[in-house]
């Protein structure tokens, strides 16, 4: 914890670094003027500032809601280059799902606190950042750290981005010490991109990420339920919990997953401008050695109405195939000894589809010049359908956000 | 052999946009609008229920918690 308030110190320094650089001095009326200094030989500097206050909410039918406060702040300068920035939020979970009511477990509510810090330097065509994050919940703690290497190209034609990062996570129980129980992995990861201009308006960044994790992944609370051999295939998506508790063994089976599991991911972005809008489109595709395939698309099209609002609709679809070792319906035995090795209830390692449609809007006030005060709105939906699970088939979930944002020059 | 498949497709992409003309720097205006930038007003919320509903996005910090699931 010590660690996080030092984060958490480090973000609040950032954003105020972000206060202080838009408050750049302005001339005042009546004070004598400065004597003029002599030029000095290093790159000028322009600063500009950004900050970010966010709410958003999200809620869907599996009893999950979750509030979101929000901050985010950036400071960088054109001229000479460098940048940082950094974002703390918390999220307030409130759950009843059906996971929880099935093990016949109350309801909870926790806090999760997250906090990032990024900075980069880029005074030419090579350049250079660092990251580091933190989340913090009740019975469960992240740190990562990320370095990334950036080179233009090809007479600023192609950009390209080297990245590598580290994640370690430690799961616990709630009110019992890590150094009591604790189960920990790690993320290794690599990414490497290149953002092509393709012509005076479209830019196209293929991706590559490339992820080994190592370690435990399973849920602690997490408790499967078990039938016989020939019960199994009897059990129909989406059973009921009175369904599922009528028919399973007496053994209740604790989660189990592989060790390690190595992700990949090629993503394709394009981005291009027309005269007053902006098409964006992202597509994702991934395999990892659990046997798990997926694809994401999402695409956002932002058009402008005047000098000062802008609006979009927002659509996302994910499909991902299951795991090798996924079942809606693991078969045990009486004793809860003869069991797969390999085993989880967590429906996101199971076959499903999603799609998420929503509009935005942006307001713009201020002179761009000098400075910018905007409100973003984003308003979304989103149908789950899971295909191969127990307890639910399809899930509809809320997303509202409301964000002001302020930027200096 | 789908780690494979997705290598190719990557050096397929790579070579596909090798082909791109060159585009001078007063010709850019256009790229440098905000809009065009990765990230740009990015929902700070939104990216964490996206990386806990998605099984596939994985490699996002503190992806693992904070689901609300069990």
């Amino acid at each position: 914890m010590d660690r996080f308030n030092a984060l958490i110190g480090v973000v609040a320094v950032t954003i105020g670094l972000i206060g202080s650089a838009s408050a750049e001095p302005a001339a005042s009326a009546g004070q004598p003027k400065p004597k003029p200094k002599p030029a000095k030989s290093h790159v000028p500097s322009r600063l500009m500032s950004t900050s970010r206050a966010e709410l958003a909410m999200y809620q869907d039918t599996d009893a999950v809601t979750v509030v979101t406060p929000a901050l985010w702040g950036e400071v960088h300068d054109p001229l000479s280059g460098w940048s940082a920035s950094g974002n703390y939020l918390v999220d307030i979970v409130s759950a009843a799902s059906v996971d929880i009511v099935s093990t016949a477990s109350p309801s909870w509510q926790e806090v999760r606190q997250a906090a990032a810090i990024e900075a980069s330097y880029r005074p030419g065509s090579l350049g250079g950042g660092f990251g580091a994050s933190i989340s913090v919940e009740p019975d469960y703690v992240s740190y990562g750290g990320a370095l990334n290497g950036i080179a233009e190209l090809a007479n600023k034609m192609a950009t390209l981005e080297l990245g590598l990062s580290f994640e370690h996570d430690i799961a616990g129980l709630k009110d019992t010490p890590f150094s009591v129980f604790s189960l920990t992995f790690n993320r290794y990861g690599g990414s490497a991109s290149v953002e092509l201009i393709a012509n005076p308006s479209t830019t196209i960044t293929p991706l590559l990420e490339v992820f080994y994790e190592d370690g435990r992944q399973e849920e602690p609370y997490r408790y499967l339920p078990m039938f016989a051999p020939d019960v199994a295939p009897q059990i129909p998506p989406g059973a009921s919990p009175d369904l599922v508790n009528q028919l399973r063994l007496p053994p209740r089976v604790a989660e189990n997953l592989p060790d390690t599991r190595m992700r990949l991911a090629l993503s394709g972005r394009l981005a291009h401008r027309f005269e007053h809008s902006t098409l964006l489109a992202f597509e994702r595709l991934y395999a990892d050695d659990w046997g798990q395939f997926a694809s994401t698309t999402d695409l956002r099209y932002v058009f402008e109405v005047g000098s000062r609002w802008s609006f979009w609709p927002h659509a996302r679809a994910n499909v991902q195939s299951a795991t090798t070792f996924w079942r809606r319906a693991y078969v045990g035995s009486v004793d809860g000894r003869d069991v797969p090795t390999f085993r989880s209830g967590d429906r996101e390692l199971g076959p499903l589809w999603s799609a998420t449609l929503g509009p935005g809007a942006r307001w713009d006030l201020g002179s761009a010049d000098k400075g910018n005060f905007s409100a973003l709105f984003e308003l979304e939906g989103t149908y789950t359908h899971f295909s191969d699970a127990l307890y639910i088939q399809q899930r509809w979930a809320g997303f509202a956000s409301a964000q002001i944002e302020v930027s200096f020059k | 052999m789908h780690f494979r498949g997705l290598l190719a497709a990557c050096l397929a992409v790579a070579t596909a946009c090798g082909g791109c003309a060159a585009v001078p720097a007063y010709q850019r205006g256009k790229l440098a609008h905000p809009t065009m930038a990765p990230g740009d007003a990015e929902s700070l919320a939104r990216a964490h229920v996206e990386s806990v509903q998605e099984g596939a996005i994985g490699g996002t910090p503190g992806a693992s918690s904070g689901c609300g699931c069990n």
